[in-house]
């Protein structure tokens, strides 16, 4: 759980006459992450992909094409799985001459749509002259002019000549213009005092009206044609849907097999693979093996890697490796033993979800702690916490709900919607049981409020709701509570992440286990000391009265903050202890620890600010929806509706990333390190997990 | 409100005031850089959300200060 999957080096080795079968038993095993090969072996060079390989592509690059077109996405939306497909060069050949046809009709008539639509626009602003194109053939004795102008130029075009013959539209500005040709030129500056611009005519001959009708019939029948096409293609669609699905799915398997040999080694008569299997499928790969390939391929376990021992203790089986299969050992067993180890995160199921967010900083090394389980913990409660309103928190948790079921397909979401439904719940229960409120609005009034900020869900329900908020966001009692339960919560929290630094050290190097345990008492003396600093509060006299009593005993330095001796002993020897594991440098690092305790209250900092938020919107709109205007009434209902939706939107993005910021920042630096190579195995492990995890 | 309570006032506005400037002039800077990486690869999205939330902190100081102004004046 906190640990990833023991790995297990293994060199694969066999005839070359094998190495297919060999190839389809390990795909179908599905556990060995293959170890590009380098050329480091004299003799062996980097293998040829399989015969099959380049056709494979190149079916698939159709189908793709097929699917594309078909706008098929990645997976279906259900349907019936075991309907018998047809095989991939059947449904080929079969898009081929439906779907491709298809296409290329569309694409004809969609370019027909378009030119017709074109030549409607052209032909529109004649139709208003009433004269045939044939007309606008220009004369020998006879300018033409046709185009638009600003304004009706008739009055001015008489007075350069009375042998003229101008046609224009209603509005006077299109406009065609037949001149006496020894006039042309006083006319051509006239027209351009009057921002002449010249539209010729589209077609030669034909009048323009009849033209429109004809190209706007076209037009209606182009679309009628490319609506049906796009009802075939709908059908199309659904009745290849899944075979598409399933040959894409067929083919990447096939192309990724046919391509396998190009990380392997291989000479004229022989292949070696190299890599890493999980130690508990290192049975099972085998025996996929000697079933599909027979005998004369060849499973060696070169070396099990164990977690917390150095790499010369599990090295004993390295060398023999080494001596059995040649100088293989060199390039891997020098610097970091552990450095190319492929990790695979086994974490339980509720959990599985977390390790997104686990591999958004990086994906945990060989030897390190897994923090998936913590983060899985902590986080949904961060972020709960923050939101803290019963309203919000169920519809986030709808929310939630939606991006599992109906957006699982996009990469991520599924994933996104565990931590929202997770999170709303708990902001509803936060809502409901410690801050009592929805929508900002409180359970009770507070006692001294009046006007719209009396307002309350037992007066707007009309009857007394029998939870009591034990913190009120907005009272200056509520937020000291909170800021002070922000605090704990950085405590306890940096102190596991300081924890987790100790058991990550402690095998490697008890120097540095020694420094984390130092940092470990920092945490703690700097958070006794706040943690008394906010004694006054209602919190804080519990806390300190019943859990922290063995450490109360304070020093009165005179300055209005009491000092607990615990925190003197602690800081005192944490410090000793960091420099002592990491050097006096680390002393720059001290008050670090300070602010990153202090960090924690956007805990309490964020619920206060969109509390405050929500309650600012209420006071502002709802006596605008209970004055007693209809029409206002109606408007401020839906702006109280927006202004929510802000608020939630707002408060759950900022909730959310600052629940991961505390944790990817101020807790992971406490002792991940990551920077581990993320386990994908060859084959159909890949593919299943993603299917599993979308079921 | 006596003058005092108004002087402690104006010191919590000044606090967060100068808090939510500090943040604003650094996540300028990170939001761009963000951007950039985020368009060069997606796959940094996660990570620069990170890096843009961080000098929020500070923001977060001025509030605790203001906070305890506040908690003072009430």
């Amino acid at each position: 759980m906190l640990r990833p999957r023991k790995m297990s080096r293994v060199l694969i080795a066999g005839p070359s006459g094998s190495m297919e079968k060999a190839v389809g038993a390990l795909h179908r095993a599905g556990t060995l992450h293959i170890t590009d090969y380098t050329e480091q072996y004299e003799g062996f060079r980097l293998g040829t992909p399989l015969p099959a390989a380049s056709g494979l592509s190149d079916s698939l690059l159709r189908l793709r094409g097929a699917s594309k077109v078909l706008g098929i996405e990645e997976s279906p939306p259900g349907g019936d799985e075991e309907r018998p497909g047809m095989g991939v060069g059947e449904l080929l050949d079969e898009l081929g001459r439906t779907v491709s046809v298809k296409e290329a009709e569309r694409q004809e008539l969609e370019g027909r749509l378009s030119e017709a639509r074109r030549t409607i626009e052209a032909v529109r602003p004649f139709t208003a002259l009433k004269l045939h194109f044939e007309s606008y053939a220009p004369l020998e004795s006879v300018a033409v002019f046709s185009g638009t102008v600003r304004a009706p130029i008739g009055p001015e075009v008489a007075r350069i000549t009375p042998r003229h013959e101008l046609f224009a539209s209603q509005d006077g500005t299109f406009i065609a213009l037949f001149v006496d040709r020894q006039h042309r030129q006083a006319v051509e500056k006239l027209l351009a005092q009057y921002g002449f611009s010249e539209v010729k005519p589209p077609l030669p001959e034909g009048d323009p009206a009849k033209v429109l009708a004809e190209r706007a019939a076209l037009v209606a029948g182009t679309q009628e044609k490319l609506s049906a096409l796009a009802g075939e293609l709908g059908a199309a669609r659904r009745r290849y849907m899944n075979d598409v699905l399933r040959a894409q799915e067929e083919l990447g398997f096939e192309v990724e097999k046919a391509e396998a040999p190009l990380r392997f080694a291989s000479s004229r008569s022989a292949f070696v693979a190299e890599g890493w299997i999980p130690s508990d499928a290192v049975d099972r790969t085998e025996n996929q093996l000697l079933k599909t390939a027979g005998k004369s391929v060849y499973l060696e376990v070169i070396e099990e890697r164990e977690w917390t021992r150095e790499g010369d203790a599990a090295g004993q089986g390295a060398h023999a490796g080494a001596s059995a299969g040649g100088e293989h050992g060199e390039g891997h067993g020098r610097a970091d033993p552990y450095e190319k180890v492929p990790v695979a995160l086994q974490n339980p199921r509720p959990v599985k979800p977390f390790e997104m967010l686990t591999e958004m900083f990086s994906t945990p090394g060989y030897r390190e702690i897994d923090p998936t389980i913590t983060m899985a913990l902590v986080f949904p409660f961060f972020f709960g916490l923050m939101i803290g309103d019963l309203a919000y928190g169920l519809l986030l948790a709808t929310a939630g709900v939606f991006f599992m079921t109906k957006l699982r397909r996009y990469e991520g979401f599924r994933e996104l919607g565990v931590y929202i439904l997770i999170a709303g719940v708990i902001a509803a229960l936060f809502g409901a049981f410690v801050f009592g409120d929805a929508f900002g609005i409180p359970f009770h009034a507070p006692h001294e409020a009046h006007g719209a900020e009396a307002i309350s869900w037992s007066g707007i329900l009309g009857t007394e709701i029998p939870v009591k908020a034990s913190v009120h966001k907005l009272e200056a009692s509520g937020l000291g509570n909170l800021l002070l339960f922000s605090i704990l919560a950085a405590v306890v929290h940096l102190s596991l992440g300081n924890v987790l630094g100790i058991v990550n050290e402690w095998p490697h190097n008890r120097r540095h286990a020694a420094a984390k345990a130092g940092w470990l008492l920092t945490v703690l003396g700097f958070g006794f000391l706040i943690l008394k600093f906010g004694q006054a509060t209602s919190l804080g006299h519990w806390l300190w009265d019943n859990l922290l009593w063995p450490f109360a005993p304070s020093l009165d330095p005179g300055i209005g903050i009491l000092v607990p001796y615990a925190s003197i002993v602690f800081l005192i020897a944490g410090v000793a202890l960091v420099v002592a594991g990491e050097g006096a440098i680390a002393l720059t690092e001290v008050m670090g620890v300070f602010s990153n305790i202090l960090s924690y209250t956007r805990l309490g900092a964020i619920g206060v600010a969109k509390g405050a938020m929500a309650f600012a919107f209420n006071i502002l709109i709802i006596p605008m929806v209970t004055g007693g205007n209809m029409g206002l009434a109606v408007f401020g209902c839906v702006l109280l509706v927006l202004a929510h939706l802000l608020v939630f939107m707002l408060g759950s993005l900022s909730s959310g990333i600052q629940a991961l910021r505390l944790n990817l920042v101020e807790y992971f630096m406490k002792f991940f390190k990551g920077g581990g190579i993320k386990f994908i195995p060859f084959g159909k492990e890949r593919f299943d997990k993603d299917k599993t995890s979308g079921a | 409100m006596d003058p005092l309570s108004g002087m402690i006032a104006v010191g919590a506005g000044i606090a967060i005031a100068g808090g939510s400037i500090g943040t604003g002039l650094a996540q300028k800077d990170i939001g761009a850089a963000a951007v950039g990486a985020t368009a060069e690869n997606p796959k940094m999205f996660g990570r620069s959300i990170v890096f843009l939330v961080l000098p929020e902190t500070l923001v977060i100081f001025g509030f605790v200060v203001a906070a305890m102004l506040w908690l003072k004046m009430v």
